[in-house]
């Protein structure tokens, strides 16, 4: 990954995010839990299979995190580092990981938010670990990969135009 | 501004509109949105006032198909003007 908005996650850090949602899901009861950036990209996806888009999930979650930062600085807080939002069944909470993405999970009445706000705090220490890792990398070899995935990949999206 | 998965191998490229207001920005992705098949195009979300000014942004998710095997994929978005 590199500045400008523009990243790429590699699969052996993907594997990594993943076996910490699963931890995480097991541990609270949770029934899934995501990973989006603060752009709205879905970067990973573990539990129940969603009933809804998961882009368009992502893309408001971040929408949602930006309003509620600028609610924060509003009252005087830098950043509210988590959200949580109840609903009569199901319920969700957001927590923010390294200041670049959000840690979304998804539980109903099989668990409690204490529970869940419990165990997220060490995902979130598991999280910020794995991305201050993959930001520390940023502009290494995984720059030569992209170049080499890019190379030649202009035709095939002028073909995707073309019709 | 892209972002690559390459674990779930796939692309995400995000498009923002902007202009001046009542320009026509969420006009054109609701045209977008009616001119993609259904099944490559998810819901068009759209956080606004009743009175048609976009509040907080448009959101179109659309699927381009796959490029080198990863499966590429369009975020439109409009700002308000
Ligand atoms: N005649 C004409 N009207 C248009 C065209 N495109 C949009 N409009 C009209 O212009 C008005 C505003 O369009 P919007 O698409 O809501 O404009 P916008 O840029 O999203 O505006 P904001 O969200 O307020 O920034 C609507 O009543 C549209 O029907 C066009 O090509 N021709
Ligand atoms: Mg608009």
């Amino acid at each position: 990954m590199s500045g400008a908005g523009t990243w790429s996650i590699a699969e052996e850090d993907h594997r990594k995010i993943t076996e910490h949602l699963g931890a995480l899901l097991k541990e609270s009861q949770a029934h899934g839990a995501l990973v989006v950036d603060r752009a709205g990209q879905l970067l990973a996806n573990v539990g129940d299979e969603l009933k809804f888009d998961p882009t368009t999930f992502a893309s408001l979650t971040a929408a949602d995190f930006s309003a509620n930062d600028q609610l924060a600085k509003m009252i005087g807080e830098p950043e509210f580092g988590s959200l949580f939002h109840q609903g009569e069944k199901e319920s969700m909470y957001l927590a923010d990981v390294a200041r670049r993405v959000i840690l979304v999970v998804l539980f109903d009445q099989r668990t409690t938010v204490g529970l869940v706000r419990l165990k997220v705090k060490q995902t979130v220490n598991d999280l910020t670990k794995v991305f201050d890792d993959m930001f520390g990398r940023a502009g290494q070899p995984g720059q030569q990969k992209q170049a080499k995935l890019l190379e030649g990949a202009e035709d095939e999206i002028d073909k995707l135009f073309g019709d | 501004m892209s972002m690559i998965n390459y674990a779930s191998r796939e692309i995400n490229c995000k498009v923002v509109y902007y202009g001046s207001g009542l320009g026509g920005k969420t006009t054109n992705l609701e045209h977008v949105f009616t001119k993609v098949a259904p099944d490559q195009r998810g819901k068009m979300v759209s956080l606004a006032t009743e009175t048609e000014r976009t509040l907080f942004f448009d959101f179109l998710p659309v699927d381009l198909g796959t490029v080198r095997g990863f499966k590429t994929r369009f975020h439109l978005y409009t700002v308000p003007g």
